[in-house]
């Protein structure tokens, strides 16, 4: 179905360099006198040789942008940090206008960049549920329809006539939170900032915000690929002001969670940076991924690799690691070897081993080799590890799942063991 | 919320360019938080203090008094033959209304910084209501002038008359002012924008202006002493909005309509001026300040 309700055509954002109009009219004067006598401008940065010299040069925060959102979408924003996300916002939240192209929507926009936006401290609970839902764009009549929903849910109860600045500042964003997530809008943006509060009540909001996301379209913006992954199906990814990839979500982590080492089945660990002791005694050199042309894996599949080590010392009962992460997220889970090898002092090992990667969903994943030793105390010495040591993907297969497209945010990361019938 | 009709791109965003597209129905969408706001910053300039909002008396009540004692007593200016008390008050009243309309609204964009930088709404709603509260202080201001008008009425032989076709114009007069205060203000809240100075000139420049104003002294005087600058000196659109206060309650003799049609339209003209140099600023503000 094509049923656009926000496109972007052509957007360029233009700032420049340096701090923007401190000036005062007699600078403005001054300019402008010189200007008519030919002389030079005495406001110009004298040299434009040291890095002050950028100061009012010309850049493009944002630089030819283009894309469209469906009717429906929950769609994340992802891109490092000036990567133009945040003028992004403005520009469809209308706080600024674009230098170039063409923003424009069906509907209202409600974005949520802040909570408790014009908050005041005289005002109670309730009068500033009024206010702050107005400068949202709802009419006092919606908001008294919602009035009771929004106070229930700012678990504010009693206080709700009490003034703001009595409040906790647990309770000022509980009650924003409140408001903003009783908008009714077309298009929702939401800042990750909006997951407020206690962990109980943070919890809340996410799933408060799930519940929005698939109701409404929503552009939302965060760092925690979890959340997103949680809320958003596609995904917008800018960088430098471009915007270089729109598409599927995974793609678009991996594209912001660095540069993507799928496909390269061999990798050379010589220039990791070890930290502190590790990788002085035992080093990883660097391993091959056997038998595959690019790190693609069926579920359910074994990943075969040959490692290559060099041990300075002796060392015995030496294992393995391989830790599974994902883009901004934690460590999902690990796989453990039995102890591989008893080394002597500067040799040069070569191992191959088989992972079988159980029932972990399909995605993208990035694998961590951690090489120690558990001595006979019980005492974990770890030699070296080496994070994000290869990458791979693991694919859909239909008919090892019991014929199930799997889905990550209806089944979970790991299909466990299968259940049997039994008889008793 | 939801718009009824979703075929239509309802907001496109382009450029800040063009002089004039102010959506006076997106402001009247917004008129709810217009009246919040004006209800915010009237609640939160009362509340926890011990007198409210008779604080709003008290003040042209303390000016009139020093006028009185000043230009009245010591200096000895005419007054037209009014009470001086009564003279002064119907200056001050008014002028002091215009006065903080102007000063208000000249910080909005400096005040609302952080709103504004979170969230779109109509940004005349901030001045509008600005002016809206300030019309409360007015109207509070007025019911005591118009009490002590009545005390001075109903002396035996009053010098005092009250012009009751004029005094039925009020209402417009009024409005105008508010106009005319928003108009200056929001020209002046767009340039401090740019140029942070003006910021410190406005309170300095209503002062100058209120000199330039019937509001210590009556407007006949200035006519006598400079009867070729009359017209000039009605080019000020507040000279004939304070004789018009005096005219109609007092009943002083120097108003002329034809003055107040002037002034209405030299409001309009600040008013037009006023919301296209601040659409302008509103639309790349954030980038600027």
């Amino acid at each position: 179905m094509n049923d656009i309700v926000l496109e972007a055509q052509h957007v360029y954002k233009e700032y420049r360099y340096g701090v923007i109009n401190n000036r005062t009219f007699k600078d403005d004067l001054a300019e402008k006198i010189a200007k008519i006598r030919h002389k030079e401008n005495p406001m110009a940065k004298i040299g434009n040789q040291d890095l002050s010299g950028r100061d009012g040069q010309k850049f493009f925060a944002l630089e030819d942008v283009s894309f469209d959102i469906q009717r429906g979408q929950a769609v994340a924003l992802i891109g490092r940090n000036g990567a133009g996300k945040s003028t992004l916002l403005k520009l469809i939240s209308r706080i600024t206008s674009p230098t170039k192209g063409l923003i424009r929507y069906k509907g209202n926009v409600a974005s949520l960049l802040e909570v408790g936006t014009g908050f005041n401290r005289e005002l109670t609970g309730r009068e500033n549920i009024y206010l702050n839902g107005a400068i949202m764009g709802m009419t006092k009549n919606d908001i008294t329809k919602r009035l009771d929903e929004i106070i229930e849910f700012s678990e504010i109860g009693p206080f709700i006539d009490t003034p703001a600045k009595r409040y906790s500042s647990g309770m000022y964003v509980k009650l924003g939170f409140a408001v903003a997530a009783h908008l009714d809008p077309d298009i929702l943006i939401c800042d990750e900032v909006l997951a407020v509060g206690d962990v109980s009540f943070q919890d809340k909001c996410i799933r408060k915000m799930s519940e929005l996301a698939s109701e409404h379209t929503v552009i939302y913006v965060s760092h925690n690929m979890r959340t997103l992954r949680q809320l958003c199906s596609t995904a917008i990814y800018l960088e430098e002001g471009k915007l270089t990839y729109s598409g599927d979500l995974e793609h678009a982590i991996s594209l912001y969670s660095g540069a993507s080492h799928m496909g390269e089945t061999h990798r050379d660990f010589s220039d990791v940076r070890h930290q502190g002791n590790l990788g002085r005694f035992v080093r990883l050199v660097e391993m091959d991924i056997l038998d595959v042309a690019a790190c693609e894996f069926e579920m359910g599949a074994s990943i075969r690799f040959r490692l290559k080590m060099l041990s300075s010392v002796a060392v015995s009962g030496l294992k393995i690691g391989i830790q599974l992460t994902r883009a901004g997220s934690d460590i999902l889970s690990t796989a453990l070897s039995a102890p591989f090898a008893d080394t002597k002092e500067n040799e040069i090992l070569t191992e191959t081993f088989e992972m079988p990667l159980g029932g972990l969903a399909p995605g993208e994943y990035d694998a961590r080799i951690w090489l120690y030793m558990v001595d006979p105390m019980g005492r974990m010495i770890s030699y070296d590890i080496v994070p994000n040591a290869f990458r791979f993907a693991v694919t859909q297969n239909p008919g090892k799942n019991q014929g199930l497209l799997w889905n990550e945010k209806a089944l979970g990361l790991f299909r466990m063991g299968d259940i049997e019938r039994i008889k008793l | 919320m939801a718009n009824a009709n979703r075929e239509e791109w309802s907001v496109e965003i382009r450029p800040a360019h063009g002089w004039l597209n102010i959506n006076l129905k997106e402001l009247w969408r917004y008129r709810d938080l217009i009246y919040l706001l004006a209800r915010r910053n009237f609640v939160s300039l009362y509340k926890q203090t011990i007198l409210g909002p008779a604080w709003a008396i008290i003040q042209p009540l303390l000016t009139t008094v020093m006028f009185t004692v000043v230009f009245g007593k010591i200096a000895n200016i005419s007054t037209d033959g009014m009470p001086q008390f009564l003279f002064y008050m119907a200056g001050n009243v008014p002028w002091t209304f215009f006065a903080r309309c102007l000063e208000k609204t000249s910080e909005t964009f400096l005040a609302n910084e952080r709103i504004f930088g979170k969230v779109y709404f109509p940004r005349l709603c901030a001045p509008i209501a600005t002016v809206l509260f300030t019309m409360i202080s007015f109207l509070i201001q007025f019911a005591l002038f118009l009490m002590f008008l009545a005390f001075y009425a109903l002396q035996p032989n009053p010098t005092v008359h009250l012009n009751w076709g004029l005094a039925a114009l009020t209402p417009v007069v009024l409005v105008e002012m508010g106009l005319l205060g928003l108009g200056m203000g929001v020209m002046v809240s767009a340039l401090t924008v740019r140029y942070r100075d003006l910021a410190l000139l406005v309170s300095f420049g209503v002062q100058l202006w209120m000199y330039a104003s019937p509001v210590a002294y009556p407007a006949s005087l200035m006519m006598q002493n400079f009867p070729k600058l009359a017209g000039i000196y009605m080019l000020n659109p507040m000279a004939p909005i304070i004789e018009f206060f005096r005219a109609a309650y007092l009943g002083t003799d120097t108003f002329s309509l034809g003055y107040l049609l002037l002034s209405m339209a030299v409001t309009a003209f600040i008013l037009f001026a006023g919301a296209v140099l601040f659409n302008r600023a509103q639309k790349t503000f954030m980038d600027n300040i």
